[in-house]
């Protein structure tokens, strides 16, 4: 997805990551959660991103290069996260061989059923799950505010059109 | 998971794939003989006794026909797109219960290809990914008015996907599970749409809607952008995209049959065997609903559309759980 | 024969790096904004391999909020954006120097 010369590829390649972490989630026993990150995130919110795409008709990154090569401070942070991620694999993997684990088994029932988490979010996690209400309802203000011209037009006038 | 499993699981699909390809491609000519008898004029009679074998022509015709590639366009999103749009119509039937249990070379094989215990969901899911065909059909002919009609009729898809999940809130709470297996079963004294009949207006309408139906066909009408987000296709790939709006038409006649119809059940003892034909009977009337409002109602302007879907049809939808979370409140 | 937890780990924490890697090599702003939601996308998956790790269903109810907040952030940055868009006429990251404006 870092890679790809035009956003709408990586904005598909982050769709396909999103679908297989879906399905670890439902490896990891959490179905709900899994179908949630396909409606929610796969399916909304990865559109939005790809209609801004299309909207600003980004086809290829202007200017022929894509990655700017990073100059001074940010060679030196680049080198080292670099480093951090090829030293996370290294030591990762070798505890993980060196250990002979082979990690627990499956469970004996499913974890993250609708009813399981319905039960905490709306018993220990109320007030949190409130808050998140007001919190989507400020940024749905938000976005709209921030967007919204001064002479009363839409976004590019195509979309949802006049209000009456 | 023995080799039993395995082959049952594999027969069952391919059956379902197919009655599914061949209820397509019929439902094509059913709707264009209703649609004409609407109109006081005929429809495809010539093709074979009363037209029966017109499909197969169709299909002769659009798989003969050379498809056309825009110079300019993405190629690989171009030919992808379609798929896209037509394999979540047909995945949604791996979870769609055609009848209970039935005895079948001394198994007990169940009427359906799997049951989730997030089945509802599940759909929801899949028609959320189907939106990615339309607008990716769209753009990558790089063509104006197909972007245009793929952007319209994508941002009129995931409004009224909103007022879809809304509406059956109702049903899951009165079932108390995302399961369809037990929605049906939950309703074996009374069908749902008795308890919820905004609920079962509400679905209907967004489900017309979600699917590019008329009356909210606007993004394909043909006075309008030239074709909308399909201008550029031809042959097989169309065909894709028009088997697609099919697909997800049964789907969502399925769909409501199982949520406020009671899927299978009947108020009569009936055999096993028979559950389908049941529902397939009441899918043929929510069909028949869906053809006839077709034939009847003009479209509406595209920002009338999202007025309503926004506004009417959002406060509608959470009106109606309120109520039922009240009635259900009391009542328990 | 499950996957063990360590290899989740391993996982999530590869994600992430490619999205910091992103974040930091990128210069389209939308590429970037998607790399930091490939960030969050890792945690999430740290956490729910840790919530079935320890047989708990908390991990899962943390990863519901995170998902809203995202959605929630997503919204905002997206208009964020296109104003910026508008105003610069370009989402060059390179473009976006000055305090005011």
């Amino acid at each position: 997805m870092v890679t790809a010369r035009s956003p709408i590829y990586s904005a598909l390649s982050l769709v396909g990551v999103l679908a297989v972490t879906a399905v670890f989630y439902l490896m990891l026993s959490a179905p709900f959660l899994a179908v949630l990150q396909v409606l929610v995130y796969a399916g909304a919110i990865m559109v939005l991103f790809i209609f801004v795409i299309m909207l600003l008709s980004l086809r290829t990154e202007e200017g022929g290069e894509v990655m700017g090569l990073p100059t001074g401070a940010r060679r030196v942070v680049a080198v080292v996260f670099s480093l951090l991620l090829l030293g996370q694999l290294a030591y990762l993997g070798a505890t993980l061989v060196l250990s002979g684990r082979s990690g627990g088994g499956p469970p004996g029932e499913i974890l993250g059923t609708p009813v399981a988490l319905g039960t905490q979010l709306f018993q220990r996690y109320l007030v949190p799950f409130q808050m998140t209400g007001i919190l989507l309802l400020v940024a749905i203000v938000g976005a709209v505010a921030i967007t919204r011209r001064h002479g009363r037009r839409g976004l590019e006038g195509t979309m949802a059109g006049e209000e009456d | 998971m023995s080799v039993d499993f395995f082959i049952e699981a594999v027969v069952k699909c391919l059956v379902v794939f197919l009655v599914l390809l061949t209820a397509v491609a019929y439902l094509v000519f059913i709707e264009r003989r209703v649609l004409a008898h609407i109109q006081s004029r005929i429809g495809p009679n010539r093709v074979g006794p009363q037209g029966l074998f017109q499909p197969a022509a169709d299909a002769l015709k659009l798989m003969t026909k050379e498809t056309v590639i825009p110079e300019a366009a993405d190629r690989i999103l171009f030919l992808v797109a379609p798929v896209v749009s037509l394999v979540p119509a047909l995945l949604t039937f791996a979870v769609i219960p055609v009848g209970a249990t039935v005895d079948l070379f001394g198994r007990e094989v169940a009427l359906r290809i799997t049951d989730i215990n997030v089945a509802l969901l599940f759909l929801l899911a899949l028609s959320s990914i189907g939106v990615y065909g339309i607008f990716l059909g769209g753009w990558s002919s790089n063509n104006k008015y197909a972007l245009l009609g793929g952007i319209r009729s994508s941002a009129q898809m995931i409004s009224y996907e909103l007022s879809m999940g809304m509406s059956v809130i109702g049903v899951i709470m009165l079932a108390g599970s995302f399961s369809l297996v037990d929605i049906v079963n939950a309703q074996s004294t009374v069908p749902f749409i008795v308890y919820q009949p905004l609920g079962f207006v509400l679905f209907s309408i967004a489900a017309m809607a979600e699917i590019n139906r008329t009356p909210f066909d606007l993004p394909e009408a043909e006075p309008e952008l030239v074709a909308g987000y399909h201008t550029e296709y031809s042959g097989m790939r169309f065909a894709m995209y028009f088997l697609g709006e099919y697909a997800n038409l049964i789907t969502v006649c399925a769909i409501g049959t199982v949520l406020f119809l009671g899927g299978w059940l009947v108020p009569w003892p009936s055999p096993a065997w028979m559950a389908p034909l049941w529902m397939v009977g009441k899918m043929g009337i929510l069909i028949f609903l869906a053809i006839w409002t077709r034939g009847t109602l003009p479209r509406f302007r595209f920002d009338q559309l999202m007025t309503f879907g926004w506004k009417v049809m959002l406060p509608a939808a959470l009106v109606n759980i309120f109520l039922t979370a009240v009635v259900m409140a009391f009542l328990n | 024969m499950a996957v063990p937890l360590e290899l989740y780990q391993v996982l999530a924490g590869v994600l992430f790096s490619i999205g910091v890697l992103g974040v930091l090599f990128r210069r389209n702003l939308l590429v970037i904004f998607m790399s930091v939601e490939l960030m969050l996308n890792a945690a999430n998956l740290s956490l729910i391999a840790f919530s079935r790790g320890l047989g708990s269903v908390d991990g899962q109810v943390i990863v519901f909020f995170v998902l809203a907040v995202a959605a929630a952030e997503v919204a905002v940055g997206l208009a964020i954006i296109i104003d910026l868009f508008r105003k610069e006429g370009t989402v060059d990251v390179n473009s976006v120097n000055l305090l005011r404006g």
